[in-house]
C-alpha cells in the first residue's frame, strides 16, 4: 500500500478550528463576523484582510468590510480611480470576464512585476495605498436579497512590498471558501430574520416550493382547498408578500438563486 | 506581532488539489464520483469506507457505495437481513443516531466520543453489525440529502471510515474531514444533478426565472428587463414548455432543484 501523504496535525487542526467555531460576533452591516476575519488575517499574514460586496455594474461597493481599519485620507479619489482601472485591470475584472468564481487569484497570475507596475491600477490605486501584493477570493453568488447583474462578493488579502503570497496561502483558501461561505450566508440570516412560521405554514409552503398547486396540496395534507387558501393568506400576511413565489423567496432566503 | 501557526505547504495543496479537481467520473448507482473515494482513502487510512443513504424514519438504508482499501468503488446492494439488524439496534447506538436527536449534521464524530472501548463493545450494534465484520474504529460524516420535491425528514447521507483492531482515528483525521466537508456535499450535489440532467433553457429564460424565483411579479420582471409583460407571458409559456410544468413556482423549482432544498 503506498503510504498516504500525512498532513501535519496541527495546522489542520487550526484551520478545522477556524472553521467550526461559533462565531456570536456579528459585523455593524452585511459581512463576516468581525473575529472570524481577524482569524484569517493572522492565518494568512497580511497587512490588510478586505471583504466587500462589488458591484461592476454600478460600479459601486455595496457593503465593506476591513482589518484593520483603513481611514487613509482621500480615499474616495483612489475609490474613483479604482473603478476607473477596473476592466483594464486583468486580475480585478477576471471574475466578472470569465464567470469563474472558484478561482483564488493573485496578481502574478496575470502579470510580472514590471508588467503590474506599469499598469494605472497599481499606479492610481494600489501603490497610494503602499499595496504590492493581493490574493483574491469570490464566494458564490450572493443571497436573493443582495443579488443582481455585475455583484460579487469578495476577500482581498493586501500585503506591501516584500514576499508575495504563497501557494500555501492559495491552497488554504481554496479550502475555506465554502466554509466562508456559509458563514457569510449565515451573518446575513441573523441579521435578517424570517418571520417565523409555524411548522404547518411551513409544510405547506415547502410544498409551494416543490411547484405542488393548492389541490395537489390539499390533496397531500389531507385538507380542503378552501383551507390551503385561508393558509397562504395568512402565510403572506405574516411575510408582509402578495404571491406564492415571493412567499417561498422570503421564507426561504437561502435559495440562492 | 507574534508568528502564527502555519499549515503546511504539501499536505495542504494536496487537499486543495483534491477540492478542486474537475472529476468527469460518475457513480453506477449514485454517490460520490469514485475518484474522488479513492482521493479520499489516500489522504485517511482505514480498511473500508462507505457512502450510504440513512431513512432513519422509515429505517432503511436507501443507497450504499463501497470503497475498500486497494478496491473499486462498488455500489452494493443492502443484505436485507443485516440491515434490519442494523436498524434494529440504530437508536440505542448513540453515534449512530447522534445526527437524528441532535439536528448536528456538521460534527464529525468517532466512536470514542461516545463510547469507551468497554461500553461500545457490550452495545449490540458492535456485537451484531461491527464485530462481525471485523470493523473496531469508525469515523463518521453527515451531509444533508440532495433537495427532492418531497419534503424527507429522518434521511441523511453518511460518509463511514472504518478500521480494525489497533489504534484509532487520529484527530488529523477529523480535521481534515471537517475542513473537506462542504467541498464533499457540493461532489455529492453536483454528482446528483449530473445524473439527474435538468432541461436547458437559454441564458434570457434564465435570467428571468431568477427574477421569478426572487418572488418578482410579471410587471416588475417586465421593467427589470425592459421588455413588455407581453413578452414576459410568451417568454414563461416557452420556459413552461421546455420544462414540463404548468406554473411558476414548478418551473423555479424543476429549473434550479438544487436551490430546492429548504
Amino acid at each position: 500500500m503506498r503510504a498516504p501523504l500525512t498532513t501535519n496535525e496541527r495546522d489542520l487542526r487550526t484551520l478545522a478550528g477556524i472553521v467550526s467555531e461559533d462565531r456570536l460576533d456579528l459585523p455593524d452591516s452585511e459581512g463576516l463576523p468581525p473575529s472570524l476575519l481577524a482569524d484569517l488575517k493572522d492565518q494568512i499574514r497580511c497587512d490588510e484582510a478586505f471583504f466587500v460586496g462589488m458591484d461592476s455594474a454600478q460600479q459601486t461597493a455595496w457593503f465593506e468590510q476591513e482589518v484593520p481599519v483603513n481611514d487613509a485620507p482621500g480615499r474616495d479619489d483612489l475609490d474613483r480611480a479604482h473603478w476607473q482601472q477596473y476592466w483594464a485591470c486583468k486580475p480585478c475584472s477576471y471574475p466578472d470576464r470569465t464567470g469563474d468564481l472558484r478561482s483564488v487569484l493573485k496578481i502574478a497570475d496575470f502579470y510580472s512585476a514590471r508588467q503590474w507596475h506599469s499598469t494605472g491600477m497599481f499606479s492610481d490605486h494600489y501603490r497610494p495605498y503602499g499595496i504590492e501584493h493581493e490574493l483574491q477570493l469570490c464566494l458564490p453568488r450572493p443571497p436573493m436579497r443582495a443579488h443582481g447583474t455585475g455583484r460579487t462578493v469578495r476577500l482581498y488579502f493586501f500585503r506591501g512590498p516584500g514576499l508575495d503570497f504563497s501557494e500555501c496561502d492559495r491552497a488554504v483558501l481554496t479550502l475555506l471558501r465554502p466554509h466562508l461561505y456559509q458563514a457569510y450566508l449565515e451573518a446575513e440570516r441573523r441579521r435578517h430574520p424570517v418571520p417565523r412560521l409555524t411548522p404547518r405554514q411551513k409544510d405547506l409552503l415547502r410544498l409551494v416550493a416543490a411547484g405542488h398547486t393548492n389541490t395537489q396540496i390539499a390533496r397531500r395534507l389531507g385538507i380542503t382547498e378552501g383551507t390551503v387558501r385561508t393558509h397562504l393568506e395568512n402565510i403572506y400576511e405574516r411575510l408582509h408578500v402578495s404571491s406564492r413565489t415571493a412567499a417561498v423567496a422570503r421564507a426561504f432566503p437561502d435559495r440562492v438563486a | 506581532m507574534n508568528t502564527p501557526v502555519r499549515a503546511s505547504d504539501r499536505d495542504l495543496h494536496a487537499l486543495a488539489a483534491i477540492v478542486s479537481q474537475d472529476r468527469p467520473d460518475l457513480p453506477d448507482g449514485g454517490g460520490l464520483p469514485p475518484s474522488l473515494l479513492a482521493d479520499l482513502m489516500g489522504q485517511i487510512r482505514c480498511d473500508v469506507m462507505s457512502f450510504e443513504g440513512f431513512d432513519s424514519g422509515r429505517r432503511e438504508t436507501w443507497s450504499r457505495q463501497v470503497m475498500r482499501c486497494r478496491g473499486d468503488a462498488v455500489a452494493v446492494d443492502v443484505a436485507e437481513d443485516e440491515d434490519h439488524v442494523h436498524w434494529q439496534h440504530y437508536w440505542h447506538c448513540q453515534p449512530c443516531s447522534y445526527p437524528d436527536r441532535t439536528g448536528d449534521l456538521r460534527s464529525v464524530l468517532k466512536i470514542a466520543d461516545f463510547y469507551s472501548a468497554r461500553q461500545w463493545h457490550s452495545t449490540g450494534m458492535y456485537s451484531d453489525i461491527y464485530r462481525p465484520d471485523g470493523y473496531e474504529h469508525e469515523l463518521m460524516l453527515t451531509l444533508p440529502t440532495a433537495p427532492s420535491p418531497v419534503p424527507s425528514p429522518g434521511r441523511t447521507m453518511r460518509v463511514f471510515f472504518l478500521r480494525g483492531p489497533g489504534p484509532d482515528f487520529p484527530e488529523r483525521d477529523r480535521a481534515l474531514l471537517t475542513l473537506l466537508r462542504p467541498h464533499l456535499h457540493q461532489a455529492y450535489l453536483e454528482a446528483e444533478r449530473r445524473r439527474h440532467p435538468v432541461p436547458r433553457l437559454t441564458p434570457r429564460q434564465n435570467d428571468l426565472l431568477r427574477l421569478l424565483a426572487a418572488g418578482h411579479t410579471n410587471t416588475q420582471i417586465a421593467r427589470r428587463l425592459g421588455i413588455s409583460e407581453g413578452t414576459v407571458r410568451t417568454h414563461l409559456e416557452h420556459i413552461y414548455e421546455r420544462l414540463g410544468v404548468s406554473s411558476r413556482t414548478a418551473a423555479v423549482t424543476r429549473a434550479f432543484p438544487h436551490l430546492a432544498g429548504v
